[in-house]
């Protein structure tokens, strides 16, 4: 392993959600080609037949709205509408027509394809151009965000593919749980008591000592207390503070205000960048849970069969689902002075060096950095790619990293 | 030594500034003015509308006397599903002021490979 490595000391994950790769990163490909973002030709057709473009024109509120479908029925449509025979590979085609059958309404349903400029999104765009950009991080499932989301707990959704709190009916625990075990330490910071957290039935009620909450990982940044491994859930709703005052949600799912996100990913990235013995010893990943129902072109690959199927009954397409194909692309940028400036780690569309990443992958690679082997995990944990090795053997300057101002 | 090889030599001297290790500035832009909206109605939000459920529905299995005593049926916004979580998480979550216990363990087992 490298230098970087030797130094790492903390990992964190802030999971925000529900916008897909292309939608967010897909216009830096007209920066820098090697990201496998949008030409501009891509289409999808609408309920006419006719090609419905991708355009950059997405906006930061009030566009998306109804919430795009992102079920599980409604993403096996969006992957595998007008895919020839069985399905095998996804021909990403039925986006528009998926969003149309939430209000038939043709004009509207296009706008599904629209995607942000790359000034419009200058948090998230320095971080992808100045750290490292992954091509190919999927989504776990083709469905919603707690069953993604539990990948990113737990390894696995225990053979779920909704939104129903789901049983643990495998012995494999949390990371939190596994690092606590382990004598090491882990937090879930949720932003605040009304915003809360979406892991309630299963971590909230049983182990509330995991928890923290936004203040508190400033607090905890700026004193140099930041456990080993740390999990940020965004805020998901607008609310009045405590102290008063206008909190916005900073998750950016439809319809919150993207800006308010931008502002929020900026604010964990200075309190980590704040604190110079925290900057040199973390490794920040800025993840999105899930895709939303919005566009992305590359086809989710197929993947390891975690080992709890999803039953006919429960998908609600007809058919089983035994886990053995990822979610659609989402955002995902990994930070720390020692990446090397624009990496871009190949996804899928390179045969040869191309690397598949997932949720799952956070507890392999927070597993691999701060624990000793443990068998005792889901099959798709213990297949899923680790991201260390992105840390280099040179740290760069603080002149080469960003900082970011709210004005 | 001429003034112009003294003024050169006093120039060699003096030792160079270090460039200041500063980062690049990137200015972020705020929200538009009325972004906020508690009143915005929960069922245009799927994923908070299921968050509100799952609190529900561990707050069956509580004792009585640990309930939240909320009336569900006046959920109807962003603001009713925030004020809801308020409750149920400060009571389930009391110690969320407790500051963070700092790891005493040496580097794990995965670094020392």
């Amino acid at each position: 392993m490298s230098v970087g490595f030797d130094n790492l000391k903390h990992i964190v994950v802030l999971m925000m959600e529900n916008r897909s790769f292309d939608h967010m990163l897909g216009g830096l490909h007209a920066v820098d080609s090697r990201i496998n973002g949008l030409t501009g030709n891509e289409t999808n057709p609408d309920t006419t037949g006719e090609p419905a473009k991708v355009q950059a024109q997405a906006e930061f509120q009030s566009q998306l709205d109804p919430d795009p479908d992102h079920h599980f029925p409604a993403v096996h449509k969006q992957l595998f509408d007008g895919t020839p025979g069985p399905p095998a590979v996804p021909a990403m085609q039925g986006f528009v027509k998926s969003y149309w059958d939430q209000q038939n309404d043709v004009n509207h349903s296009r706008k599904i394809l629209y995607y942000f400029k790359p000034s419009d999104l200058p948090v998230l765009t320095t971080l992808a151009l100045k750290f490292a950009v992954f091509n190919g991080w999927f989504s776990s499932i083709p469905g919603p965000t707690i069953c993604n989301r539990a990948f990113a707990h737990y390894g696995t959704s225990f053979g779920s593919v909704g939104m129903n709190p789901f049983v643990i009916n495998k012995p494999y625990r949390s990371i939190y749980d596994r690092m606590l075990d382990a004598g090491r330490t882990a937090k879930l910071y949720y932003y605040d008591a009304a915003s809360s957290t979406m892991e309630v039935v299963n971590l909230l009620s049983n182990q509330p000592r995991v928890f923290g909450t936004y203040s508190q990982f400033l607090g905890d940044c700026k004193s140099g207390s930041l456990p080993d491994y740390s999990f940020i859930e965004p805020n998901y709703s607008d609310h009045p503070g405590d102290g008063g005052g206008q909190l916005l949600a900073t998750d950016q799912h439809p319809d919150h205000n993207i800006r308010a996100g931008e502002i929020f990913i900026a604010s964990i990235y200075n309190a980590i960048f704040g604190n110079p013995d925290l900057w040199k010893s973390t490794l920040l990943l800025v993840v999105y849970d899930e895709h939303g129902g919005i566009y992305d072109h590359v086809p989710p690959p197929a993947c390891v069969a975690d080992d709890t199927p999803a039953s006919a009954a429960d998908t609600g397409i007809g058919v089983p689902f035994a886990f053995d194909r990822l979610g659609v692309r989402v955002p995902a940028i990994l930070i720390s002075p020692w990446i090397k400036k624009a990496t871009v780690i190949p996804g899928p569309e390179d045969a040869a060096d191309g690397r598949v990443f997932e949720h799952a992958s956070i507890p392999a690679t927070v597993a691999k950095c701060f624990l000793a082997p443990d068998d005792n995990r889901s099959p798709r944990e213990k297949n899923a790619s680790t991201f260390l090795d992105l840390l280099s053997d040179t740290m760069r300057r603080n002149s080469d990293c960003p900082l970011f101002h709210v004005n | 030594m001429t003034k112009k090889a003294a003024n050169k030599s006093s120039r060699r001297a003096a030792p160079e500034a270090a460039p200041a290790d500063l980062p690049t500035m990137v200015e972020v832009p705020k929200p538009a003015a009325g972004s906020y909206d508690p009143t915005r109605p929960l069922s245009k939000n799927t994923l908070l509308q299921h968050q509100v459920r799952h609190f529900q529905l561990l707050e069956q299995t509580l004792p009585r006397d640990r309930r939240s005593g909320h009336d569900h049926r006046r959920i109807v916004t962003e603001g009713d599903a925030a004020e809801y979580l308020r409750k149920m998480t400060a009571m389930l979550h009391p110690q969320e002021a407790a500051p963070t216990k700092v790891s005493a363990a040496p580097s794990g087992p995965g670094k020392d490979e």
